[in-house]
């Protein structure tokens, strides 16, 4: 009974000014750095016990922010990674910021050297007038893939292959009270979205998907993370790529009926434009042992929303996988192998590339695709 | 284009004593006072409680209205939608779930010192309420609801008078006291044609519900009760499309709908009976209100669907799912193929129903399907999952007809009759599954088959023809046929039949030509080869 997050690449809990890897305030034009930045707020990070980077943005229309660099610098050139963040303003009288289009909220990445970089990408991903900074909420999740080409700025000359820093700031605009903007920015997470990686959340053992929230947590000292991972009695939201096995483990995975939804790619003039994604970031991977212990059994519905990502099911030896009427829609190219077989609804979704799988009695219907099934040679 | 909500019941934008519907304190709270940008929107103040020492149980209560002084309840219930949050994240400082972190209390009686009430605890430190600071928290209170964790007195749901929300404190992280604000809320009904029920009218879909609620800025985000990620909406309301009077065309626009489970162990934010959560059509009499459905619909709770609309409005639930629910009433107007799973029954109100094509599975229900309009023709529907159940229940005397109907046969029965007296005739055609039967009722229920189809092609002109039932020792066809092929339907009691066939030709001459041919449902065909014999 497995479902593992892997390691947070930044747990945030310092102040700006004792961050290990802190890489320089916003220096743009029109820009400046956080405000305070000596003191972490006390239970402003997930778990509650945990202290948050604590950021605050004068009200001088300076878009005010900070620069922290990941462990180790990231190469989305040929795979692309998954930042998934989280941030939460303090009390609501805090929130404070201007429209996304003014910059409200603003989520960066930064490629090559220098503290600040001098190239970077920036994705206006809140503001007043966006769900994301309209109101004091729970930790709201960031959903940004790197290589999504949204972006709301583009400085400088960024390099995908030379990923460094990633960044938060906030143009504060007083719209209730005259307290300034305070917020924090929590763990942070890189996924892979690459199939047997080591940094991409997986099932292993006996699981289901009542097992994210197990390993989300539950309790104010342990809960981690919030929203990119939700339950609502049988339908969970879910943000990010995931496999099932390991290929080494043994691994008996049953999804139990329940319904799986992925967010929509978003741009800055949706409602709410914190998933910034391409069609690589929700990928799903079949990764079972050769071996007819290793089972994954699918009578759900999943829906991947509109950015329709490729699921790799190609899976061909002696690991059993059964679709049981499942339902699979929005997902891209859907790879199958011998291993599967079964009934299952694929609906808008992209070809079926069935490699001697057995659906008989499955349903195709409208595809993204020029054609629905396309069989191995 | 519009989703309405009821006009909003108290806004709970001033503090406790300035507030003409506050009741009492619960407890001895130390302050109760306001939290500027503490409601929704945030341009509004919240009304406030703190608590400054640790494992103290306190909170506010409020009257619902001035007047009339209660609700009535018992017949058709309401619920109270409410939110609530926390000041800064180290002012969460509640205790688990178990202990009642927070709870919610709901009174009957008109006196202000009445202790008949029930409570429920809704959130703690070990759930989604009180984890870490949520924003405004949605929580929704069925004013019939069970499951209480307490109650005093003999509660009276004739007369229910207020409510309150309550926090025992425990301080987790720090030593710094609680602060809880409350927002705004709404008592809603959830009969159809109800003053106080949502109501889509216009030109609408589910993102002007999520629109009006969420809002477009901070000037105007009333609450979390609507929600959407991706195309999905939750939906923590009843609702009623259309209001009988206003056009209304409403489209789903294929989205997924998910309404709430109740008294869920984990996260027991709301405490809903079956009625809390119906869905109702009630579109105005004319060709132009249309309501197109074609999305999943995933209700946690038995509320029924009453689409039970037989008049010249127009709403298709082609290709839609429904999953969950309680009964699913459907009229005239209603058409087209959807899915029923795991919902109660669907019960179709008259003979003009049509949503052949459609498949009911895992039904909740002693019965898949009701016809409880009386007799009427289906055709291209599945029955399946009905392990312990019937797929049809008929109690009204009449002819009925199932064209290339399937049933699965997992059930007790495929169909129950219980009418008691006359008879009741079922006209089996097409494809249709043979189905069992169980007579409850003890009436009179005739089964007629359809006719099986035997062809005989090739046949030598001037050529007679001798079929035999050889099951039951019957000449079925002794003729020369007129053409060929030869085309013979057969009367059927739903087994097959086994056929001796001989097909002779003395004039010109040929050899007899005899086989044996075994007719099932499908039909047979029989290539008549006939030998010279000269």
């Amino acid at each position: 009974m497995t479902f593992v997050i892997p390691t947070a690449v930044d747990l945030m809990t310092n102040s700006v000014n004792t961050h290990p890897n802190a890489r320089g305030g916003f220096a743009g034009v029109g820009e400046g750095q956080t405000s305070q930045r000596g003191f972490a707020k006390a239970a402003g990070n997930l778990p509650l016990t945990d202290e948050a980077t604590n950021m605050t943005s004068s009200n001088d229309g300076t878009l005010r922010g900070f620069n922290f660099g990941f462990p180790t610098a990231i190469d989305t050139s040929t795979n692309t990674k998954l930042i998934v963040w989280t941030y939460q303003f303090n009390a609501p009288n805090r929130v404070q910021t201007d429209t996304a289009a003014n910059r409200g909220l603003v989520f960066r990445l930064g490629s090559g050297a220098g503290s600040p970089t001098t190239s970077y990408r920036t994705w206006n991903i809140a503001g007043n007038d966006k769900v994301g900074a309209s109101a004091r909420e729970n930790p709201k999740m960031i959903i940004v893939d790197p290589n999504d080409l949204t972006y709301d700025e583009d400085i400088g000359t960024y390099d995908n292959t030379d990923l460094q820093t990633f960044g938060l700031g906030v143009n504060n605009l007083s719209i209730t009270g005259t307290g300034s903007s305070n917020f924090f920015p929590q763990r942070i997470f890189a996924f892979s979205t690459v199939k047997g990686a080591t940094d991409i959340p997986r099932f292993t053992g006996s699981s289901n998907w009542g097992d994210l929230i197990t390993a989300m947590g539950t309790t104010f000292d342990t809960k981690i993370t919030d929203e990119w991972i939700k339950r609502d009695g049988d339908v969970f939201s879910y943000a990010a790529p995931f496999e099932i096995g390991d290929n080494v483990t043994s691994t008996q995975f049953n999804d139990n009926g329940v319904t799986v939804f992925w967010p929509n790619a978003t741009t800055i003039t949706d409602a709410d434009p914190r998933v910034r994604v391409t069609s690589a970031a929700f990928r799903a991977y079949l990764n079972l042992r050769d071996n007819a212990a290793d089972t994954a059994t699918f009578s759900g519905l999943y829906n991947c929303g509109n950015s329709t990502p490729a699921w790799d099911f190609n899976i061909s030896n002696n690991s059993v996988v059964t679709f049981s009427g499942a339902t699979f829609n929005n997902v891209g190219n859907f790879t199958v192998g011998s291993s599967v077989s079964g009934n299952a609804t694929f609906d808008s979704c992209g070809v079926v590339y069935n490699n001697n799988a057995s659906l008989s009695g499955s349903t195709l219907k409208n595809p993204n695709a020029g054609h629905l099934m396309r069989l191995a040679a | 284009m519009t989703f309405s909500l009821p006009t909003v019941n108290n806004t709970h934008e001033d503090n406790g004593a300035g507030d003409p519907l506050f009741a009492e304190n619960i407890g001895s709270p130390n302050a109760v006072n306001t939290k500027e940008a503490g409601n929704l929107p945030i341009t509004k103040d919240g009304s406030q409680f703190t608590i400054t020492s640790d494992n103290q149980l306190a909170g506010v209560s409020y009257y619902f209205q001035a007047t009339p002084a209660s609700y009535d309840v018992s017949s058709s219930t309401k619920v109270l939608l409410w939110h609530n949050q926390f000041n800064a994240p180290n002012r969460i400082q509640v205790a688990d779930l178990a202990n009642g972190g927070v709870r919610f209390r709901l009174y009957s009686g008109t006196t202000l010192f009445s202790l008949a009430y029930k409570d429920w605890y809704i959130g703690g430190n070990d759930s989604p309420f009180a984890e870490c600071v949520k924003g405004q928290v949605p929580f929704v209170m069925d004013l019939n609801a069970g499951n209480e964790t307490s109650s005093a007195g003999t509660f009276d749901n004739t007369a229910v008078t207020r409510y309150g929300i309550m926090v025992n404190s425990d301080f987790v992280v720090g030593t710094q006291g609680n602060i809880n604000f409350q927002g705004s809320n709404f008592v809603l009904g959830t009969s159809k044609g109800d003053a106080d029920i949502p109501v889509f009218t216009g030109t609408s879909d589910f993102v002007q519900a999520v629109t009006l609620v969420q809002g477009t800025d901070y000037t105007n985000k009333i609450g979390n009760w609507i929600r959407q990620t991706g195309s999905v909406v939750y939906i923590d309301m009843p609702f009623q499309i259309g209001d009988a009077a206003t056009a209304t065309t409403f489209n789903d626009n294929g989205v997924t709908v998910v309404s709430p489970a109740s008294n869920n162990a984990a996260d027991p934010r709301f405490q809903l009976t079956d009625q809390a959560m119906q869905v109702h059509l009630n579109l105005s009499n004319s060709a132009s209100d249309t309501c197109t459905m074609t999305g999943t619909y995933l209700w946690g709770t038995r509320a029924n669907f009453n689409f039970d609309q037989s008049d010249a409005s127009l709403t298709s639930i082609a290709g839609a799912t429904f999953r969950g629910m309680g009964d699913f009433t459907i009229g005239s107007s209603v058409s087209g193929a959807a899915n029923f799973d795991n919902t109660g029954a669907v019960k179709l109100s008259n003979s003009s129903v049509n949503i052949n094509g459609s498949t009911i599975s895992n039904t909740f229900a002693s019965n898949a399907l009701h016809f409880t309009g009386g007799p009427m023709d289906i055709a291209n529907m599945r029955f399946e999952s009905y392990a312990g159940k019937h797929a049809i229940l008929i109690d009204t005397v009449g002819t009925y007809k199932l064209t290339d109907v399937f049933f699965d046969q997992s059930g007790t029965a495929d169909i129950e009759t219980t009418h008691t007296t006359g008879t009741v005739t079922i006209d089996l055609a097409g494809t249709t599954t043979t189905p069992t039967f169980t007579n409850t009722g003890g009436g009179t229920v005739v089964l007629n088959f359809p006719n099986r189809i035997l062809t005989l092609n090739g046949i030598v002109a001037g050529s007679r023809i001798l079929v035999t039932d050889t099951t039951n020792t019957v000449v079925l066809f002794n003729e020369v046929p007129s053409t060929s092929p030869f085309v013979g339907s057969i009367a059927s009691q739903g087994t097959d039949v086994d056929l001796s066939i001989r097909v002779r030709n003395g004039a010109v001459p040929y050899k007899t030509f005899d086989t044996t041919a075994t007719l099932t449902s499908a039909g047979v065909g029989i290539n008549v080869s006939q030998v010279s014999d000269v």
